[in-house]
């Protein structure tokens, strides 16, 4: 079937060329200009009034045609200026100058399909961040290049490194479970982005695809909000479309060669504050915090704060739940000579930098040269880009190599093609492991494991002068926590080498002035090979060692066609266009992988190398398959009456193959209704001077991960033998599309002069027969039921305000301000379904992301204090040391802003432009896992207070009253406050982790933030300069901060507010994040 | 205009036609079975008997060994029961729904013949009553008739609770079914055709008939046992049929266990629950017992434990006063140890379990149900006359019987144990029958029942050792164990969390039908 409908395709196009061989008798010739800049115009329509027959022009802005007799009368029109209509009366090559559309606020977007249109004509949301934006923004990759800069976007970095995974959302989560993040096409294609890390608890991220999209290439990226967009690419483009485009190349001045090298520095900056006076040691007792001495009188490193006998009658984990014995809650560090863990003696003394221990600058170079050349057969561009990255944490890099070719290819006046080639290299090795990661974590260990006395003896010791790992013997206090966490960094190695390749071939036929016929082809094709090397520890060179290796193929090929007929000027003032189109995608993916962790020889990493004592651990090579296909139809028409009024009705028709036969056919229609109404409404008496109403809806409906219908068991092996078990989650008894139901309403407007343009849109969205996992208790035998009728609501706004302060012949100023604000309601989750859980970082035994009927996505739900009905305060036990906790998780807050937004500056001034670009959250909620971890473990400086002596008189159990008491606000089961004084572990010690039933309340903190996002600086040096040196057409140099600070964040002790692990559906959980990081980068372009 | 719908024509044609041909081939699972032999389902089953590692570390390291006395939690416990819980909950739930789907897909198999399936559906109702009767002894009531019937045609997901006795009734029910059906089936059924059988799939008892039978023999003992005192008249009539039948029981070397090496799987939850926790130590009780004047009296003393660092017997104070001293070290520590034996920590200063008995993921079995167990049930029923006339000789034959049987078992794991290498001399020295002679251990003719039944319940104890789960039953069964610690009234434990959470309706109702859901409230057989 896909071959069969690949050679279709080919035929087509054929058909196209050979179509082209039409004759007449007069040839016309000319070029068409703008009038402003005397720039040529590429694509600008010229049309034969009389025989209705057109060309359009080519690079050079040149045209001819063939008309039947002179005079001959022409239009000329293009995207964004006024149509131009004139007689021709003789051959000689004739020169037209376009004046452009300001009324048209100047904007051409691309729409999809490769549809050009003003943005006037508009019924929907649409914005465009430009090449050279992004490139100068220097962006860890497009997407988060686009943060700030549009309203309703928002692009979230989960905590980790460069390279990483980026999540961005428009207009908020339209699934319930499934996939939220907005398509992303380039040149056609849409590319796979599969987040790299989704797990919000812990996991190594090894980034999202579109990190391997190199930013040099770029020429625009359009934005595609809202499900209006899935008229063009169906339920794939439901949650939006990313459209970037690549260069094509352009008729240059000088040799069309550009080189430009960045480098950037990358900075770990804020690291969490902590005190640097109380050291190792906790709650033994409730006296005074004292080390424990050995036979000879010295002072011994604390050890272990559990205990049976300890201050509480019980022991401290029992009362507080679990924490690590690693708290700094031992007398203070004075430099006293301690008796350390491994028989040292040495100081005890603050080490107020071991926060920073692991983290180093990390550095990316980029090099790209370009070659450009425009002339009669159209454009051509080729790149080639080498970039290598040292990350921030150590024993972790990667590299990239770019070639990318994109042409614009003059086949004939009628038939032009489009080709754009990447083939990207990219080698990673390693990729820092985060969250609650035992082996590995470093925000774990620096976190919760290791106190304020941490001196990091392990990272000289991790490795023996022989090479096998360093054992620590029963002494060693950090048992509990990560004690080869530096042996892993160093010594378990996993590398990617990921090959991709992006093609796309798409013709373009004027078949005659009224019908234009476009095709394209392209593939997306990738490979990935991971693979593991953890080495042995031992001198056998066995122990411990790990080989794994996995391969990966994911191919996704895209072909569609579109025809459109226009025809202006139909009934007087009417334009009309249909269109009719066709596509068909593909999607398949293999993968193998399989490992050996039971030796037999020495260093050897190969399957081969097993021991084949425990069946279960023979290498087996497990699986990875998908494979899906979506084939549809669709038709767009558009009516325009006095370029006043636009009508667009678009109906679509998908087949998706993970969906049953008797449901994988389903339509959608879409409308969208624009009108300039400041054509006809007289609004001379007020500043403005342009007015726009859009108003929108549009249908979507969305498939499901493939192999979902079949009932099938379990299998796995026991005995030599197979098991076979039914799935812990009960599939749905029968499956349809997911669908949606999207309103929008906009208004744009343009005041004194257009300086000032505004652009308001409201938008609703229903979801429904939502696909979703519901959890039951185990005690049905699942955990889990797949139900496919949840409903779910966004509704919000967005609101984009420019205002062009100054224009000058040698320079302006800009001003931009967007921002947006989503409202979700989980309407239902159908069938019964009581919760729906998102995700989760401990299980039942913390903080997780669930949702209930009638509450917001991004639900916050954990353990509650139970309170008082008359008075709303916590209740306490009689002894005012311990809250009463709710028995089951409870919503305590939600993690979705409540506005995002963003300030642009943008300026110029003689040859130096800058801009500045500052974004924010307000509202919405985190749970600060390392905050209430900084109070349990005493690091936090706000638990210096009563160590201080700034508590109330409390009195321990030796008699000794010291200030170190607390009252603990709320009152006893009768309603009376409490006031007794209790010592301050009971504040502190019971907040945090996940273990057990503990209090999730005192880590929900509000997440607003404002941030510096990017400042840069550019300069242009003069032709005066650069045309000295001849070969020199063009240098540009400019430096830019990214990231640079926080102006305001809500989170105390600097707790990173975009610490949030992974890019999955769940959001809101922090816990152990790495420090905020800054970049610097430096760039120069030269053109020769 | 011509081309124009001629290309308009193509493309229709390019798209139209089968928009959706061949999709149902592209849908298909390529990686998992619609179809499976039903011998998988029952693999499965077994594979389930395998115990979970939550659970060994929250549940038996950090609680039962404790509270049971077989050992001694020296500093504090993580406590986190609940993970340990839902484990078992869930291991439970998963097992029973694969067992329900095995039945449905035997009854399809054998349509024509149904009585063809009726041996392998009996192993399986006796492989499934084991695991309930735990259940059932940790829990109280349960969701059982409604429960794991998520894949039924008229699906529960939330499932009422039942009342336990019901249940503890109908599983002894069950078995006495089931042990007779498996011990009188003929070669063939009534139309002729050979049962079902489960061949090389059943891991567990290698689909031997007879060892089924005396597997379901000897737990209908223990059971009936356990409910004498409730019901006394069903207890005597049934355990009166079983000894005038003379029902076969398991034997010397027939214990119920789960084989690593011979199953082809590495126990490796053992060390980690152990390592994880690196608290529990040896405790005074079960030290005292085996001891006289710090003497090693019985041979599985050093196979249990192991001294401290500084190569000492130190058993931690079951009830430990204030100031005592916590236990440091890693003495679990397979890293450490596993080159350097003696690495055990400085601060290891009481004797910790044998190191090789949580170690040796290869040859240390699970024990599901040890012979020596059925000899202490068949004392204990002659001793007292339990659905026969009380025989003392016969009790303290099957007692001293049991005793050796235990103390030769734990000895062959030693002697079995490929990485074993650093033994006591005790376990060698000390002769299995000098141990049964000694005043402490030996049956005493014409003393009151109590005294005997005291050792015979004792010896139950110690035989226990790494079935912490069954000396937490005995324990509520009786108060003849030997004990330091005051009664804490633990009798239970309490459902998991994923019941209050996703079953609340039904979890409220059980909750307010028992009077809170806390773990002092008795199972049903304690009342």
């Amino acid at each position: 079937m896909a071959r069969l409908q690949l050679r279709g395709l080919l035929v087509g196009l054929a058909l196209l060329l050979v179509a082209t061989l039409t004759s007449a008798q007069v040839e016309i010739q000319g070029t068409i200009k703008d009038k402003n800049t005397a720039e040529a115009l590429f694509g600008a329509t010229v049309l034969d009034l009389d025989s209705e027959a057109g060309t359009t022009t080519g690079l050079d802005g040149e045209f001819s045609l063939r008309v039947a007799e002179l005079p001959a009368r022409i239009r000329v029109s293009y995207v964004g200026y006024l149509d131009l209509e004139m007689t021709v009366a003789g051959q000689l090559p004739i020169e037209l100058y376009l004046e452009s559309d300001a009324v048209q606020l100047g904007d051409v977007v691309v729409t999809g399909l490769g549809i050009k249109r003003q943005k006037r004509e508009l019924g929907y949301s649409t914005d465009n961040v430009s090449g050279e934006q992004l490139a100068l923004s220097n962006a860890p990759n497009v997407i988060n290049a686009l943060s700030g800069r549009s309203a309703g976007v928002q692009v979230v970095s989960p905590n980790g490194v460069d390279g990483g995974t980026t999540r961005i959302v428009i207009r908020g989560n339209n699934n319930l479970t499934g996939n939220n993040q907005p398509l992303i096409i380039v040149d056609g294609v849409p590319i796979e982005n599969p987040p790299g890390l989704t797990d919000i608890g812990r996991g190594v991220d090894w980034g999202s695809a579109i990190n391997n999209i190199n930013a040099e290439d770029i020429q625009d990226v359009s934005i595609l909000k809202g499900p209006t967009a899935s008229a063009k690419y169906g339920m794939r483009g439901a949650n939006g479309v990313v459209l970037i485009t690549t260069k094509k190349g352009a008729v240059t001045k000088g040799l069309g060669v550009e080189y430009i090298f960045t480098t950037k520095v990358i900075t770990p900056f804020r690291y969490r504050k902590v005190q640097n006076k109380y050291g190792a040691g906790g709650p033994i007792s409730l006296s005074e915090p004292a080390f424990e001495t050995n036979a000879d009188g010295e002072l011994v490193y604390p050890r272990d704060v559990h205990s049976n006998n300890g201050p509480f009658g019980r022991p401290p984990t029992a009362q507080f739940g679990f924490y690590s014995p690693r708290v700094s809650r031992a007398p203070e560090m004075r430099g006293q000579m301690v008796r350390w863990w491994d028989g040292e003696l040495r100081d005890y003394s603050p080490q107020p930098d071991n926060l920073q221990q692991f983290f180093q600058n990390g550095t990316t170079n980029t090099h790209n040269i370009a070659l450009s050349k425009g002339g009669e057969f159209g454009s051509i561009r080729t790149s080639l880009t080498y970039q290598d990255h040292e990350a921030v944490v150590p024993n972790s890099n990667f590299e990239q190599y770019t070639a990318n070719i994109g042409s614009q290819l003059k086949i004939s006046d009628r038939v032009g093609a489009e080709l754009s080639i990447s083939y990207i290299k990219f080698s990673r090795k390693n990729s820092p492991s985060l969250g609650d990661d035992n082996n590995a974590s470093f925000g774990k260990g620096i976190l919760y494991s290791w106190p304020r006395s941490y001196k990091g003896l392990e990272r000289a010791l991790n490795i023996n002068p022989d090479g096998t790992r360093y054992n620590y013997d029963g002494n060693y206090p950090f048992q509990f926590t990560p004690q080869h966490l530096w042996w892993n960094t160093f010594n378990q190695n996993t590398y990617l080498d990921r090959n991709k390749f992006i093609g796309s071939v798409g013709l373009n036929y004027q078949v005659t002035d009224w019908l234009v016929a476009t095709a394209r082809t392209g593939i997306d094709y990738t490979t990935n090979e991971f693979e593991t090397r953890n080495n042995p520890v031992d001198l056998f060179g066995i122990n411990e060692a790990r080989y794994a290796r996995e391969l990966d193929q994911n191919i996704v090929h895209n072909s569609e066609a579109l025809i459109t007929a226009t025809k202006r000027n139909a009934f007087d003032l009417f334009d009309v266009s249909l269109s009719l189109g066709g596509a068909r995608w593909h999607r398949e993916q293999y993968g193998l992988n399989a490992s050996t962790d039971q030796w037999v020889n020495p260093w050897l990493f190969a399957f081969s190398n097993y021991s084949g004592q425990d069946l279960n651990r023979i290498p087996v090579a497990q699986e990875i398959r998908f494979e899906k296909k979506i084939n549809s139809v669709f038709s767009f028409l558009n009516l325009s009456y006095d370029n006043t009024i636009f009508l667009e009705l678009s109906g679509r028709n998908d087949w998706s193959s993970a969906l049953p036969v008797d449901n994988n056919s389903y339509f959608y229609p879409s409308a969208s209704l624009s009108y300039v109404l400041s054509e006809h409404l007289n609004l001379e008496r007020l500043p403005v001077d342009f007015l726009k109403l859009r108003l929108a809806y549009a249908k979507t409906a969305n498939d499901t991960d493939p192999y979902q219908l079949d009932f099938v068991y379990n299998i796995n092996t026991f005995n030599g033998n197979q098991t076979a078990s039914l799935p812990n989650t009960r599939p749905p008894s029968e499956l349809r599309p997911q669908q949606a139901d999207s309103y929008e309403a906009g208004l744009t407007i343009g005041l004194f002069d257009s300086k000032i343009n505004v652009d308001f849109t409201y938008y609703q969205i229903e979801s429904y027969d939502q696909i979703l996992e519901s959890p039951v208790p185990t005690s049905s035998g699942v955990s889990a039921v797949q139900l496919n009728n949840g409903v779910l609501e966004n509704r919000g706004f967005e609101c984009a305000i420019n205002y062009n302060v100054l224009s000058k012949p040698n320079g302006y100023l800009k001003a931009g301000l967007n921002f947006s604000s989503n409202q979700n309601t989980v309407v239902s989750l159908g069938d019964g379904a009581q919760i729906l859980e998102i995700g989760d970082i401990w299980g039942d035994f913390g903080p997780k992301i669930m949702v209930q009927e009638g509450q917001a996505y991004g639900t916050i739900y954990g353990y509650d204090y139970v309170r008082h009905e008359g008075t709303g305060q916590p209740i306490l036990n009689e002894a005012g040391t311990h809250y009463q906790i709710t028995d089951n998780l409870v919503p305590v807050g939600n993690s979705a802003p409540r506005l995002i937004g963003g300030f642009t500056l943008q300026g110029r001034y003689k040859n130096f432009t800058f801009s500045a670009l500052v974004d924010t959250r307000i509202g919405g909620e985190i749970y600060a896992g390392s905050y209430v971890i900084g109070l349990q473990t005493g690091q936090s400086p706000e638990t210096l207070a009563e160590r201080e002596g700034n508590g109330l008189p409390y009195t321990d159990p030796d008699g000794v009253t010291r200030n170190v008491g607390v009252i603990l606000p709320g009152v006893y089961a009768d309603g009376t406050p409490n006031d007794k004084v209790v010592h301050y572990y009971h504040k502190y010690l019971p907040n945090a982790g996940g273990w057990g039933k503990i209090l999730t309340t005192p880590g929900i903190l509000e997440n607003t933030w404002v941030k510096m996002r990017e400042f840069s600086i550019n300069y242009d040096f003069p032709s005066k300069i650069t045309s000295k040196l001849r070969i020199l057409q063009n240098l540009n140099l400019s430096l830019v901060g990214r990231d640079l600070f926080y102006f305001y964040s809500a989170l105390p002790d600097n707790i990173n507010p975009e610490g949030a692990g992974g890019a999955g559906n769940a959001q809101g959980l922090e816990w152990a994040s790495f420090p905020s990081m800054r970049s610097i980068s430096f760039r120069l372009a030269a053109k020769f | 205009m011509k081309k124009g719908l001629l290309f308009a024509a193509f493309l229709l044609l390019l798209g139209l036609p089968a928009c959706d041909r061949g999709f149902e081939e592209v849908n298909r699972n390529p990686l998992e079975p619609t179809e499976v032999y039903y011998e998988a389902i029952f693999n499965e089953l077994v594979n389930s008997l395998r115990l979970g590692w939550n659970r060994q570390l929250f549940l038996h390291n950090e609680m039962l060994y404790d509270l049971t006395e077989l050992g001694a939690v020296t500093a504090s416990t993580f406590g986190n029961i609940d993970a340990g819980v839902e484990e078992i909950w869930s291991n439970y739930y998963g097992a029973l729904k694969n067992a329900r789907e095995l039945k449905i897909v035997l009854n399809e198999l054998a349509a024509a013949d149904p009585e063809a399936t009726d041996l392998v559906e009996a192993q399986v109702d006796i492989l499934m009553a084991y695991k309930t009767f735990q259940m059932l002894d940790f829990f109280g009531d349960i969701p059982y008739s409604e429960a794991a019937q998520a894949y039924a045609e008229t699906a529960v997901v939330r499932p009422v609770y039942d009342d336990d006795r019901e249940i503890y009734l109908g599983l002894l029910n069950d078995l006495r079914t089931a042990s007779e059906l498996l011990a009188t089936a003929p070669s063939n059924t009534e139309a002729g055709n050979p049962y079902l059988d489960l061949g090389n799939f059943d891991a567990l008892l290698g689909d031997d008939r007879g060892r089924w039978v005396k597997f379901a023999n000897s737990m209908r003992l223990r059971y009936l046992l356990r409910i004498y005192e409730l019901e006394t008249s069903l207890v005597e009539s049934e355990i009166g049929q079983l000894i005038v039948d003379g029902a076969p029981f398991l034997g010397e070397g027939e214990d119920i266990q789960m084989l690593p090496a011979e199953q082809g799987w590495s126990d490796l939850g053992v060390n980690w629950s152990f390592r994880e926790h690196n608290r529990l130590r040896m405790g005074t009780t079960l030290w005292n017992f085996l001891t006289e004047d710090g003497t090693i009296l019985d041979p599985r003393a050093p196979i249990f434990f192991e001294t401290n660092t500084a190569e000492e017997w130190v058993p931690f104070p079951q009830v430990a006063p204030a100031g005592t001293p916590q236990s440091g070290g890693a003495p679990y520590n397979k890293d450490g140890r596993d080159n350097v034996y003696d690495n055990k920590g400085e601060e290891n200063i009481y004797s910790s379990f044998n190191f090789y008995l949580v170690r040796d993921e290869q040859d240390i079995p699970e024990v599901l149900f040890s012979a020596a167990e059925v000899k202490f049930l068949l004392a204990e029923v002659f001793l007292r006359g339990i659905g026969t006339a009380k025989d003392e000789s016969i009790a303290s034959f099957r007692y001293r019987e049991g005793m050796l049987i235990s103390i030769n078992f734990w000895k062959a794991l030693v002697s079995n144990s490929a990485i074993w290498e650093n033994q006591d001399n005790a376990i060698g020295a000390i002769q299995p029958f000098d141990v049964t002679g000694h005043p402490r251990y030996q049956f005493v003719f014409g003393a009151p029942e109590v005294d005997n039944l005291r050792k015979i319940y004792t010896q139950r104890w110690v035989d226990y050792f790494r079935q912490p789960w069954e000396a937490f039953s005995l324990l509520r069964q009786t108060d003849l164990l030997p004990r330091e610690k005051p009664s804490n009234n633990f009798f239970r434990f309490k459902y998991p969390v994923s019941e209050t959470s996703f079953n609340f309706e039904n979890w409220s109702a059980q909750v307010a039908r028992m009077g809170g859901d806390e773990t002092n409230i008795k199972v049903w057989w304690m009342e």
